[in-house]
């Protein structure tokens, strides 16, 4: 988003201090009439000019202003997320200072409303209006560029943690100057709103699962192949993961990246990855397991789809069926982070349709791995109330509770050390 | 250097500079270490070391307790006790506050009490050196502004940094895996968490470069407000019409010196002479330094054998003096009024200066300064606090060939008003009173001198000149005032010891001696104390009087038949005489009556005092109110003299017209900006054309539409909302179309309509007319605005208007 700021836009108060500062001008031009006292009068003249010069500086330290908000594709809930305004003052004729910038963070879901609610708003919106007193609300982030020249922008962030994935809106974001008395401030709105997905949170995936997922092209058996590893030749390097041998660290890479890498001898293939998410839930217990199959699906797509090089398909399977499905890219990636961050469990998901939507999806014969909080339905070959499609694709869907021992050798919740995502 | 403790040094010097101009104004010196004191060891204890922070409840109550302290104090007092209870007030309750943890309201409110501070230093006196520190404040003041901006910046983010940081790292450390999950169990709203500041708490130089733009300002505003803002004459503490009913002091002169008399130069009052009966009443500079005449000590007792002249509590009536305007009959100056203003001062004589007539413009009242009175009356040994003040009265004036200066006949007591000298034994004899016994000397050289005038059959006036030229007289005394190396005998009266032994002194001893002399021979006499001379200021037409102008001299008694034939003029005398001024000291060495190396800075408290503190506007009379100034200047106005005065611009350039055009045009433009941001509405909706020239032209159509909108539309010309009714009128002019004056626009848009009735578009043209008048009367009458779509419609049937016109 950038918006260069309209001038139609820009509205000009007096700040709290403003307002004393007049009462106090006025008192002192009232006494300094009345009582002849010629310092008093001099005391007015040097009052005045002040006010004056703040709002005009104000006015032209807004002037030729344009901010731009970046915010990373990929945010996951509880890691702390960057965001960055870039602030260019192109046009304008002098350096604009001390400029704050407030940020607004709404939730979707816990967004106020109501009538009543909206009254109240209304009467506290008018008091802040006057004196100001919201300055310290929570869902608000500051930002302050000290000092945009108008041949350098400047770039200023602040970190954001969204406590829950989900769907949240930056915005509208104000930008504001009372430099240099802080006596009146001079704002503009910078834009529309902003929508951010936010994934579910990373958890820590074992290395089990990725042994699954290599073996996923000869229908469950798990031989890997090392291409490469008696001529002590790898095809590439990743980063090092719970469980991976300090044999296979490559140490100059590590020392050279900051972080310990690891050499990656598999080959890269053309195999699919399909997995779907039955959130069914019942009760609250449900509801987080629901959680732990979001935060796991979010992490195998972060950590495993790099190895995929065939297709990506996810579905979520709750009060409606979501699906993002696509060649492994970086924007499938996205959309299906998009897709984890909205998904709503639901009491009686439609788990068949899901199946053989996301069967569609990927190549024949691609193992579809169903991580539920529930029991494996009765798929019955017999059964008249299966469909001939679903029917078909069974053999390959790989049912995982997520209460079963199974998923917990795959994955556990505890996160490795949280880093900003820039 | 972070910008916060930055601030914190600029309010800590805030501080001080407030409070050192307060204690110095108010006289409360203690003041100005309890100031050091709290705000450096907040600065360190609180701000710094932060070991030490005054929770707000403590605060609040001693705030509360200062303050019922300060209205016990407020209440009985006088009006400059009252403001001295709030300066106190002032200072201490800085001082609660800064011993709490800064954030920018409580820098705010230590500024705001900084600048009350000033106020109240204002409303009392300040000299030139704090009227530097009041420039310095302003400075300060400034710089601090800029500094808590900053401040307040950082500080919001801060404390948004902590309470985000907080609930962030709650949520982070929930120990169970499924509390962390089940996020919609706590606060689900995102948490903006760190924004970093080790950027923002930077000091930046640069930030407070914009201060010179603002002192410019600031100086164009101050000399805007001063040459023009209406000004009520009466200050804070005004010389107030008082009807006189007691004044005196028990003054007395010192005759036993010792040691080096103190010289001061510090001011005692500035006096200004206006001619009377003149058609110029501009200031004059007199022909010979003035007497400022102070009390006379009539009153000679002995206290262990030694003479001691006094003048105890006299009580001076306004009917103890001779109304001087009655007896003025020459139409030479004789008389001036003289406006005094009394600097602060511990100086004695101060008290003895009082009025000696009533002049015209008081009403028959005499103008007496209250405070003085108050203060004479009951504070005699107290320093005046409160300056400067103002007064007038009347003074004779010597003429260059009048044989001697005499005053007027003034009784010195109450019991003896304007009773006859001569008709007076009681007074004579108290006039008189001498015991010649303690003056063996003196009085055998006061009978040598009588015995010659004696014997040339002189009169009483040649007796005191001959008196006078024997002091005069350079073989016979010196003059001195440092008695450090006389030898003096204690055992003798000091009088006989300076006329017999060591033959050197002061204006006093001189005044005392020949005050003997003459009563001596039976000639009534009283030793005056009051001011001679002063530095003549001609920046400001007045003489400066100083410590070191204090004087003694002699006043002799003459009877009415001495007055005539010592050749006084009528006005000089009364019924009961006169009183003849004699004056036996010899010139003071001319070097010390110069003003010596601190010339430079006289001449700036001289600047200072004139011209910015004494300063008044000239237009604004004495008595008059504001309204009565504001009325007085419509009756004032007429075209005879705005034509003379632009014959004047003509003749001398166009300065003497421009200067107050220019000056009316920065004050609009300074109401202007101030009602676009407080009237306009708080909420001010900026906008600005493109250009230079629209803004300019923006600006003052804003100006002037606030008079007229009318006029506004006029200055703006028909850019505006309604330049698509500008076009219609354009088109229809190029067809002789033109609206009268008489025509509303409807009207005008249905006799176009009907004379384009035969017209193959008549229809569209009627609808276009129709359509555009009444957007323009929305526009125009019903400040409503056209959005988008319709301001298209509007222009496309403008073209197809113009278009069927056309064809």
């Amino acid at each position: 988003m950038a918006k260069k700021a309209n001038s139609n836009d820009r509205r000009c108060r007096l700040t709290p201090e403003g307002w004393v500062y007049i009462i106090i001008l006025s008192f002192i031009a009232i006494g300094a009439v009345l009582r002849n006292v010629n310092l008093l009068i001099l005391a007015t003249g040097i009052l005045v000019a002040p006010l004056i010069f703040n709002w005009r500086v104000c006015v032209a330290n807004l002037h030729s202003i344009t901010a731009r908000r970046v915010v990373p594709e990929r945010v996951h809930a509880l890691s702390p997320v960057n965001v960055s305004w870039t602030c260019e003052n192109v046009g304008g004729r002098l350096t604009a200072r001390n400029l704050l910038l407030q940020d607004q963070l709404i939730d979707r879901k816990t967004n106020r409303s109501g009538s009543s609610r909206k009254l109240a708003q209304k009467v506290l919106d008018r008091v802040d209006t006057v004196f100001q007193t919201n300055v310290d609300e929570d869902d608000f982030a500051y930002v302050c560029f000290k000092k945009v020249s108008t041949a350098d922008p400047d770039v200023a962030t602040y970190q954001c943690l969204f406590p829950g994935r989900g769907k949240y809106e930056l915005g509208p974001a104000e930008l504001k100057s009372s430099f240099p008395f802080g006596l009146v401030t001079c704002k503009i709105p910078l834009g529309d709103n902003e929508t951010v997905y936010v994934a579910p949170p990373l958890g820590n995936l074992n290395p089990t699962w990725e042994r699954r997922i290599n073996s996923m092209e000869t229908g469950g058996q798990s031989r890997m192949r090392r291409r490469g590893l008696e001529h002590d030749e790898f095809f590439g390097m990743r980063k090092w993961r719970s469980g991976d041998s300090q044999k296979d660290i490559h140490w100059r890479s590590t020392a050279r990246r900051g972080f310990p890498m690891v050499k990656q001898f598999d080959e890269p293939n053309d195999r699919d990855m399909a997995i779907l998410l039955d959130l069914c839930v019942k009760d609250e217990i449900n509801r987080l397991q629901c959680e732990t199959i979001l935060s796991f699906a979010a992490t195998a797509i972060s950590q495993t789809s790099a190895d995929i090089q065939g297709k990506l398909a996810v579905a979520a399977c709750g009060q409606e069926n979501q699906i993002a499905a696509g060649l492994q890219s970086h924007g499938t990636q996205i959309n299906a982070m998009s897709c984890l961050a909205t998904a709503q469990p639901g009491d009686n998901p439609d788990i068949d349709a899901a199946v053989v939507e996301l069967a569609s999806q990927v190549s024949v014969g691609t193992p579809l791995y169903v991580f539920s909080t529930r029991q494996k339905p009765g798929w019955d070959g017999e059964s008249s109330e299966i469909s001939p499609a679903l029917q078909s694709i069974l053999p390959q869907v790989r049912w995982v509770e997520v209460e079963s021992k199974e998923f917990k050798e795959l994955f556990s919740v505890e996160s490795p050390k949280s880093e900003a995502i820039a | 250097m972070s910008n916060g403790r930055m601030l914190q040094i600029v309010l800590v010097a805030l501080i001080l500079v407030s409070t050192l101009m307060l204690s110095i104004s108010v006289s409360l010196y203690y003041l100005i270490p309890v100031a050091l004191v709290a705000s450096v060891g907040a600065f360190f204890l609180t701000d710094t070391l932060k070991l030490i922070s005054i929770e707000g409840w403590i605060a609040n109550i001693a705030s509360l307790l200062i303050l019922s302290y300060a209205l016990f104090e407020f209440y009985p007092s006088d009006s400059a006790g009252k403001l001295i209870a709030v300066a106190k007030l002032l200072v201490f309750l800085q001082v609660v506050l800064v011993f709490q943890t800064k954030t920018p309201r409580l820098n705010w409110q230590i500024m705001v009490l900084s600048l009350l501070q000033v106020v109240i230093t204002t409303i009392f006196s300040v000299e030139f050196e704090s009227g530097l520190l009041f420039l310095l404040f302003f400075l300060l003041g400034g710089v601090a502004l800029v500094l808590q901006n900053s401040f307040a910046g950082e500080n919001l983010i801060e404390k948004r940094n902590e309470s985000s940081a907080e609930s962030s790292h709650n949520i982070q450390n929930e120990k169970s895996n499924t509390r962390k999950l089940a996020f919609w169990k706590f606060d689900p709203r995102p948490q903006p968490t760190i924004t970093s500041l080790d950027a923002l708490r930077k000091f930046r130089m640069s930030h407070l470069a914009i201060l010179p733009g603002v002192v410019f300002m600031a100086s164009l505003f101050t000399v805007v407000v001063f040459l023009t803002a209406p000004r009520h004459v009466a200050p804070w503490f005004s010389p107030i019409t008082y009807k006189v009913t007691a004044s005196g002091i028990d003054q007395e002169v010192d005759l036993e010196e010792t040691g080096r008399i103190d010289n001061t130069s510090r001011r005692i009052f500035t006096a200004q002479f206006h001619p009377i009966n003149t058609s110029s009443s501009d200031p004059v500079q007199l022909n010979e330094l003035p007497f400022f005449r102070g009390i006379a000590l009539s009153h000679l007792t002995y206290k262990e054998g030694k003479t001691h002249w006094s003048a105890p509590f006299e009580r001076v009536y306004s009917s103890t003096y001779q109304s001087v305007p009655s007896i003025r009959a020459s139409d030479e100056i004789r008389f001036a009024t003289m406006d005094i203003t009394l600097e602060k001062t511990t100086e004695p004589l101060l008290y003895t200066v009082m009025p000696t007539g009533v002049s015209d413009n008081t009403g028959g009242e005499l103008r007496f300064c209250h405070e003085i009175s108050a203060y004479t009356r009951c504070r005699e040994n107290d320093e005046i606090e409160s300056a400067p003040f103002e007064y007038q009265f009347m003074v004779a004036l010597s003429q260059p060939n009048t044989p001697a200066v005499a005053w007027p006949y003034v009784a010195n007591t109450v019991n003896y008003s304007n009773r006859p000298m001569a008709k007076d034994p009681a007074q004579h004899r108290w006039l008189t009173k001498i015991e010649p016994r303690y003056y063996p000397t003196l009085v055998r050289i006061a009978d040598q001198i009588a015995k010659q005038i004696n014997d040339s059959d002189g009169s009483r006036i040649d007796l005191v000149r001959a008196y006078e030229r024997h002091f005069l007289d350079p073989t016979n005394y010196d003059y001195t005032i440092d008695y450090t190396d006389i030898q003096r005998n204690l055992d003798i009266d000091p009088n006989e010891d300076f006329v017999a032994n060591f033959k050197a002194g002061h204006c006093v001893a001189f005044a005392s001696a020949m005050t003997l002399m003459l009563r001596s021979q039976g000639v009534p006499a009283r030793l005056v104390t009051g001011f001679h001379g002063g530095d003549y200021s001609d920046l400001s037409n007045s003489y400066i009087v100083r410590g070191r102008d204090a004087h003694a001299w002699v006043e002799v008694y003459l009877p009415k038949e001495e007055c005539v034939s010592a050749g006084l003029e009528a006005w000089q005398y009364g019924e009961g005489g006169a009183w003849l001024r004699a004056d036996p000291t010899p010139p003071q060495p001319a070097d010390e009556n110069a003003l010596g190396p601190d010339g430079a800075l006289e001449l700036a408290r001289t600047v200072w005092q004139d011209y910015v503190l004494g300063m008044e506007n000239q237009d604004s009379d004495q008595d008059e109110t504001m309204a009565e100034s504001m009325i007085k200047f419509f009756d004032d106005f007429d075209m005879e003299q705005l034509s003379n005065s632009l014959e004047r611009s003509r003749k001398y350039g166009l300065l003497a017209i421009l200067q107050p055009l220019f000056v009316v045009l920065i004050i609009l433009a300074g109401i202007i900006g101030l009602l676009r941001v407080l009237i306009g509405n708080a909420g001010y909706e900026e906008e600005q054309p493109d250009t230079t020239v629209g803004k300019i032209r923006r600006f003052f159509a804003d100006a002037i539409g606030l008079i007229s909108s009318d006029l506004r539309e006029w200055v703006i010309g028909y850019n505006s909302e309604t330049a698509f009714y500008k076009r219609l009128t354009d088109i229809l002019e190029a067809h002789d179309l033109v609206r009268r004056p008489d025509q509303t626009h409807r009207e005008f848009a249905r006799d176009v309509s009907s004379n384009f009735a035969s017209h193959p578009s008549s229809k569209l043209i009627s609808n276009a007319l129709s359509d555009i008048t009444e957007a323009f009367n929305r526009v125009r009458f019903g400040l409503q605005e056209l959005d988008s779509d319709e301001q298209q419609n509007l222009d496309g049937q403008l073209n197809d208007l113009e278009r069927a016109i056309k064809a």
